[in-house]
């Protein structure tokens, strides 16, 4: 009797277990008690955004006398919870594609802004035990890469930078295949990737760079993916059509966006959006220069400004006589430290400048052409047309080339600057 | 209900006693059962086939298959003895080692899995030997039978520790002034009379082993074809939005539950 009564507790254990579910990630920013007169806001938020929303949700409470509850996970999965009907008041997501689901779905009220970037970094732990020191060794044999799922945002994101590797040279021709077979891991989020590489379970796993949070940078090391490479996530943020606090839900969606919010998330290392609005807000420089420099427009603006009136030719015409008013590219590039190498003569003659933008498109000048002692071209990363923030297709900073004819290096949405110089050693 | 009868004078409060009684066990029946058959009837049957042709949930129910059978076999080489001692032994702290061994029961699988880790992982006690002893466990198949034999052993060894304690000691003396050896009374009388609280305990863990997630995905990783076993699957279709990949698998887990529930049953019957 009695081991009859054990056995079937033992099966209702293992009925139980067998279909247990993870639980979702849910955390109250406001600890119940807390007099919450102007209600309480259910936040679905990208796992990525875990500590800067934490953080802006206990500022919002104190602010607005409510009480924000978060559930955080990967935007795919948070999509999915909502159209099983989970109650949510605002959804943050960390790319576009998933936001778009939602409002197919019918879950979304209003038209979804997009508040803040993020880009991709390698971690690898302290002790780097695969000794990884470039993107290039990712791909040797034997190393345990671990990424998110391709189906969560930042495992896509980490795919795509991978692709583009593999489309130049330098990495091999095989680099996608030894990836993949390097691929150890499909964790669910951004979050499981960094736990797998701070545990040293991982090699290399890649991430955002917000997850560099104060308590994660001291637990790993982490190398640069470059513009060329790396992809920018883009987080909308909407109120749900189930809201039912709509206008409680739309003041955090506010808040968000506010100056106290985008504090919160540039401290996260987020890229935070200028308020002028195009999706370029911020410019970094990378290659061969003394110091990696990001430069906002409010950066670009306490340079000397430089004013070029310029007809904007395309292969469709002349569109218009503009007066763009910027910084010299070159004196950007001395802002980051411009780095000549002593065993070649007039090293900065030979090298290049490879302006970048949002979508990947590139265009290369040379640094001569700038240079106030050669070409002394006014090449400019301009801000403002005639008085006004750019066109929003320009996005926050254009790069203007006054002496080209036609407006194909006039790169617009610059978000890179890259210093190089060709390969090889002269005799 | 007799007992409930007796005890209750009038008949009219028995009426309305056993009226709760019965309404009350209707709703918790009732709330196992709803989500269950929501799930069976998500799907109809041909679709459901089809789900399961994928890729993902091939190579899902293959490893789970795989991994799970390793699991139990070696539960039963390791877990058998141990029973064994628990039942028989006398010896200090034996009621101690009786707690421990029930402790992956009770301990939350992630739990497990943090464990796990500390103890095999890269970084964790045994990690540095086991690397010098050229045994890689990072995301590897064997990492996921570690996790399912940790979580599942216990089932298998409290019933045939059960199993053991209800043999008669006196038919095992019989046979052994019949001249049997310690092994030879074992494997001819001990263990076919016990053999009902090993088959359903047996049972018992490999379904445990079926299941388990948390220490898996925690311990393991999630690769299809690798470390990615059936629950794993089921939460990673969730998660990208193939609620159909899901549910097919999901559906197969809870009819193989279905069945171990049945069959401990009938064998403890």
């Amino acid at each position: 009797m009695i081991s009859k009564l054990r056995h079937s507790t033992l099966a209702l254990l293992v009925f139980v277990s067998v279909l247990s579910p993870l639980g979702s990630n849910v955390q109250a920013a406001n600890p119940a008690g807390h007099a919450a007169d102007n209600g309480t806001l259910t936040v679905f938020a990208a796992s990525s955004l875990t500590e800067a929303f934490t953080t802006i949700g206990a500022a919002f409470d104190k602010a607005n006398n409510a009480t924000v509850r978060f559930n955080f996970a990967s935007s795919d999965a948070l999509v999915t919870q909502m159209a099983q009907g989970a109650p949510a008041d605002v959804f943050a997501s960390a790319n576009q594609a998933q936001m778009t689901l939602a409002q197919q779905k019918g879950l979304i009220a209003g038209t979804p802004a997009v508040f803040v970037r993020n880009r991709l970094v390698v971690i690898v732990p302290k002790d780097n035990p695969a000794h990884i020191y470039s993107l290039a060794d990712l791909g040797r044999p034997g190393v345990n890469l671990v990424l998110a799922a391709p189906t969560v945002p930042v495992g896509k994101y980490a795919r795509a930078a991978f692709q583009l590797m593999a489309n130049d040279d330098a990495f091999g021709s095989d680099f996608l295949q030894r990836i993949q077979a390097n691929i150890k891991s499909n964790e669910v989020d951004d979050k499981s990737v960094v736990a797998k590489v701070v545990l040293g379970e991982a090699d290399a796993g890649v991430v955002y760079v917000s997850d560099l949070t104060a308590s994660v940078t001291p637990k790993v090391q982490s190398i640069v993916v470059p513009p060329p490479f790396n992809q920018i996530a883009v987080y909308p943020i909407a109120v749900t059509k189930a809201s039912q606090n709509a206008a409680l839900a739309q003041k955090f969606v506010d808040y968000v966006e506010s100056p106290a919010g985008k504090a919160v998330l540039a401290a996260q290392n987020f890229i935070t959006t200028a308020p002028a609005g195009g999706p370029s807000s911020a410019v970094t420089i990378t290659g061969i220069v003394s110091a990696t420099t990001t430069l906002t427009v409010a950066d670009l603006q306490k340079l000397p400004a430089i004013t070029v009136k310029v007809t904007l030719r395309t292969d469709s015409g002349t569109q218009g006589t503009y007066t763009y008013t910027g910084a010299l590219l070159y004196t950007v590039l001395q802002q980051a430290g411009l780095v000549p190498n002593s065993s070649f003569k007039n090293d900065l003659l030979r090298q290049f400048v490879t302006v970048g933008a949002t979508d990947n498109y590139q265009a290369t000048l040379s640094l001569a052409e700038i240079n106030p002692d050669y070409g002394h071209q006014q090449v400019i990363l301009a801000y403002a047309r005639d008085g006004k923030p750019l066109a929003a297709d320009e996005g926050a900073i254009r790069l203007i080339v006054p002496g080209d004819t036609l407006a194909g290096r006039w790169v617009s949405n610059v978000n890179s600057i890259v210093v190089g110089a060709p390969v090889g050693t002269p005799s | 209900m007799h007992q409930l009868h007796r005890n209750t004078g009038s008949s009219l409060r028995a009426g309305a006693g056993r009226l709760l009684v019965v309404t009350l066990a209707a709703i918790q029946l009732l709330f196992i059962a709803f989500p269950l058959a929501a799930l069976v009837l998500h799907t109809p049957l041909g679709t459901l086939w089809t789900n399961l042709q994928t890729p993902t949930a091939t190579s899902a129910l293959t490893l789970s298959l795989e991994t799970t059978t390793v699991a139990l076999l070696l539960t039963i080489a390791f877990g058998t003895p141990t029973a064994y001692l628990l039942a028989r032994g006398t010896f200090p702290g034996r009621r101690l080692l009786d707690s421990v061994v029930d402790l992956p029961i009770v301990v939350p699988p992630a739990v497990a899995g943090v464990a796990l880790l500390l103890a095999f992982g890269r970084q964790g006690l045994l990690g540095p030997t086991l690397n010098n002893l050229g045994i890689h466990l990072a995301f590897s198949t064997p990492a996921v039978v570690m996790a399912q034999l940790f979580v599942s052993c216990p089932f298998y060894i409290r019933s045939a520790r059960a199993g053991f304690i209800a043999v008669d000691r006196a038919l095992e003396d019989a046979s052994a002034t019949l001249g049997y050896g310690g092994w030879g009374t074992f494997r001819r009388i001990t263990v076919p009379l016990a053999l009902p609280s090993l088959v359903s305990g047996a049972v018992l863990t490999w379904a445990r082993a079926l299941g388990e997630f948390g220490a898996t995905i925690m311990f393991a990783g999630n690769l299809m074809g690798v470390t990615q076993t059936m629950p794993l699957a089921v939460y990673l279709s969730l998660e990208s939005g193939d609620l159909d990949g899901a549910v097919a698998l999901s559906v197969v887990l809870v009819l193989v539950s279905l069945i171990v529930s049945l069959a401990v049953r009938l064998i403890d019957a």
